[in-house]
């Protein structure tokens, strides 16, 4: 199956030479999303949430408070007040909540992309070599996979971020390395279909190198489906993220991220309730938006699972 | 049960134990490893202990030891110097020594001399058992060998905590583990027994506004993260819901003055342990996350088994709805919240931190958090065990279930996947 590949100069024109059947299938996949209300309206939610979250440093200064602003009058926490711009209301330091929140999404949103990039290239060697090898390579492989499926590894990531430190990057990684099992069984699949192949059968006998099979041909007719699948990964990242956030394990201060914030207004619910609407409702909604929209992507171009 | 399933169950239960060994043993060797080679220590804090106390700390907790031999030491004991027994087994229990012995307590290594007594604490809860299974107790002369010091966790000493070093591990499991499974195993049976009929009737009424709200209850639970239910569950219920019911009966239906009372209800407590009431909260918050899981999951078998044929036969036959359901399509149906509850058991250990620490409840993932952020080294191995054990156990009841479930995989030899 060879999906999105329009960008892709030479897949195209490899399509095109065999059939014209893989662009007429990625834009049956487009209408079939755009049919989609609820995707459609998770995108539009999502593209609101993303300039938001991009355009903190504006906000920032549209409302006059700056993310380490500690506002006097406003000190050790008060209720939204609308005539002084604190929409959301302020934490215990008198620093604006909805701003905080602005920036704590961008956290969030990098470290989404980031490690779900990482979990991407993963789970794409790893599904990909799989597929690849067969016989007895895969059968251990995909065991390990299985003993993993059920296996805790949030835990591990737990223990390793304790012990190394709370390093954005080690974050980044350590993520990557929890979510990507999903994504290297896609993959897997996508690869053992595609081996038989006639186009890579012909590549065979043509000569090129197994590697050379795998850039050329197997990597950017993945990609599509890898894309796809990323969409309903990143949901999951950016709900780890910011579990260990609630614990503590996160990004560190001065930065912070939505579940640094809900975990502080979880400590001071029963006071100072409101510490807790403002980000709790943007990591919902971010959730929300993000798993339609995952979904709509899924259904509209993997129609066996619909 | 048939004989043929017997046979199956002994040759796949053998199976699955030598692969929980390996499983655990690996496990606790990257644990171990990582530990080691991190940066820091249990005993480095903001006022490190004097040079000669945190060496008599590292010789007791054998820090100076070579890894491996550590690591031995950790799984099968370490012998102590020459010690007589004494006590009894399956509690900690003082060893008096012999004259000329030197051991390594917490106090610093001595040697007994005439006129002094010293004593030494063993610990060997399992050591009855297991004792005799790993290692001899005598000599080739058929003098007894010496009692070991630390049994190792295969006699059932998780050792002593390295950060509060009065407390064995053994006491957090012992006290951890039920508050944990107080509101883990209910929260499950909750989500299992309210999100299977749930799901049945949402594939019964399929797109009917019945099947509309039980799927958005789903949804609903599959996407509202632990850790925004459980302030927010806090908030409304534990809060505020005092102040609801007054705002509600008094204010707006003009009822009955409900008479004076706290701003803090005390019905459903958010915090600490006590009473039954003190687990409602924890198990609602759990629960409904893995409620949407499985009302989805056990709507889509059941959909499955709805459209299959033996169902449509079944209704041409003309039999009763219930025996339908139960006969023909319960089985099938909960096939996929059976393939559920094998990763369930992650699930739930990962949300039992966020919830102990949320209801501040001293469970096993609150232990689990301060051993990790203090590097107390024998508390973390000792929960990680536990909870792999617990992982590994619903693991294996999950295949037993599935194999009893749908025969075709007991003819192919076991296994999910």
């Amino acid at each position: 199956m060879s999906l999105l590949n329009r960008t892709n100069n030479e897949a195209a024109l490899e399509a095109a030479v065999t059939t014209l059947q893989s662009r007429s299938l990625t834009q049956l996949a487009i209408t079939r999303f755009l049919r989609n209300r609820v995707a459609v309206g998770a995108s539009i939610v999502l593209l609101i949430l993303v300039a938001l979250a991009v355009f903190a440093p504006v906000f920032e200064l549209l409302t006059g408070y700056p993310m380490e602003f500690q506002d006097r009058d406003f000190y050790s926490g008060k209720p939204p007040n609308w005539e002084a711009q604190h929409y959301l209301g302020t934490d215990y330091n008198g620093r604006d909540i909805l701003v905080r929140t602005m920036f704590g999404m961008r956290i969030s949103m990098m470290v989404a992309l980031v490690a779900a990039t990482v979990a991407l290239v993963i789970g794409i060697s790893y599904g990909a070599i799989s597929g690849l090898a067969g016989g007895m390579v895969d059968t251990i492989m995909m065991r390990i996979l299985d003993l993993l499926y059920s296996f805790p590894l949030t835990l591990i990531a737990v223990i390793a971020l304790a012990y190394f430190g709370r390093n954005i990057m080690i974050v980044f990684v350590i993520i990557g390395l929890v979510e990507w099992q999903l994504m290297a069984r896609v993959i897997r699949g996508q690869v053992l279909s595609l081996r038989n192949a006639e186009f890579i059968e012909a590549a065979r006998a043509t000569g090129v190198r197994p590697f050379g099979i795998l850039v050329r041909h197997i990597v950017p007719n993945v990609t599509g489906v890898a894309i796809v699948y990323m969409t309903l990964i990143i949901p999951e990242v950016i709900l780890v993220e910011s579990f260990l956030g609630y614990l503590g394990l996160g990004v560190q201060e001065p930065d912070t991220s939505l579940g640094v914030l809900i975990s502080e207004g979880a400590n001071a619910i029963e006071q100072k309730p409101w510490m807790t609407y403002g980000p709790g409702i943007f990591l919902v909604v971010l959730l929300m938006a993000l798993n339609f929209l995952g979904d709509g992507l899924r259904d509209a171009f993997d129609p066996k699972d619909r | 049960m048939s004989r043929t399933w017997g046979i199956f169950f002994m040759g796949y239960a053998f199976q699955r134990f030598g692969q929980m060994m390996v499983i655990v043993l690996i496990a606790l060797l990257a644990v171990f490893t990582t530990q080691r080679l991190a940066p820091g220590g249990p005993f480095d804090g903001e006022r490190p202990p004097p040079p000669k106390i945190l060496k008599n700390l590292r010789a007791y907790y054998d820090m100076d030891l070579s890894m491996p031999a550590q690591f031995y030491s950790y799984l099968f004991g370490m012998a102590g110097r020459a010690i007589e027994p004494g006590g009894s087994p399956g509690e900690a229990y003082w060893i008096a020594l012999p004259p000329e012995a030197e051991v390594t307590t917490l106090g610093g290594t001595q040697k007994r001399s005439d006129d002094s007594v010293l004593f030494v604490r063993q610990f060997c809860p399992w050591g009855q058992w297991f004792g005799r299974m790993f290692g001899a107790k005598t000599d080739a002369e058929g003098r007894p060998l010496p009692t070991l010091r630390k049994c190792g966790i295969i006699r059932g000493d998780f050792g002593l905590s390295m950060v509060r070093r009065s407390i064995y591990v053994n006491d957090y499991v012992r006290d951890g583990l039920p508050a944990t499974l107080k509101y883990a195993v209910p929260s499950l049976l909750f989500a299992l027994l309210l999100g299977i009929p749930m799901g049945f009737y949402a594939a019964y009424r399929q797109n009917k506004p019945a099947d509309f709200v039980m799927v958005t209850v789903g949804m609903f639970g599959t996407i509202m993260p632990n850790l925004v239910m459980a302030p927010l569950l806090v908030f409304l219920l534990a809060f505020q819901f005092d102040g609801f019911l007054h705002w509600l009966l008094v204010e707006k239906l003009e009822w009955i003055e409900l008479g004076r009372r706290q701003r803090t209800l005390n019905w459903i407590p958010a915090g600490k342990t006590g009473g039954v009431m003190h687990y409602v909260l924890p198990t609602l918050v759990l629960g409904t996350g893995l409620l949407g899981r499985i009302v989805r999951l056990s709507r889509a078998g059941a959909l499955e088994a709805l459209r299959s044929n033996y169902v449509r036969t079944a209704r041409a036959k003309g039999l009763p709805a219930h025996v339908i359901l139960f006969r023909h399509v319960l089985k099938p149906g909960i096939l996929p919240v059976v393939t559920y509850m094998a990763p369930v058991t992650a699930v739930i250990m990962t949300g039992s931190l966020i919830i102990e620490q949320a209801f501040s409840l001293p469970g096993l993932g609150r232990q689990f958090i301060t051993a990790a952020t203090d590097r107390d080294y024998t508390l973390l191995m000792g929960t990680t065990v536990i909870l792999l054990l617990a992982v590994i156990l619903l693991n294996f009841i999950v295949d037993l279930a599935y194999s009893w479930l749908d025969p075709r995989i007991r003819r192919a030899g076991g296994g999910r996947s």
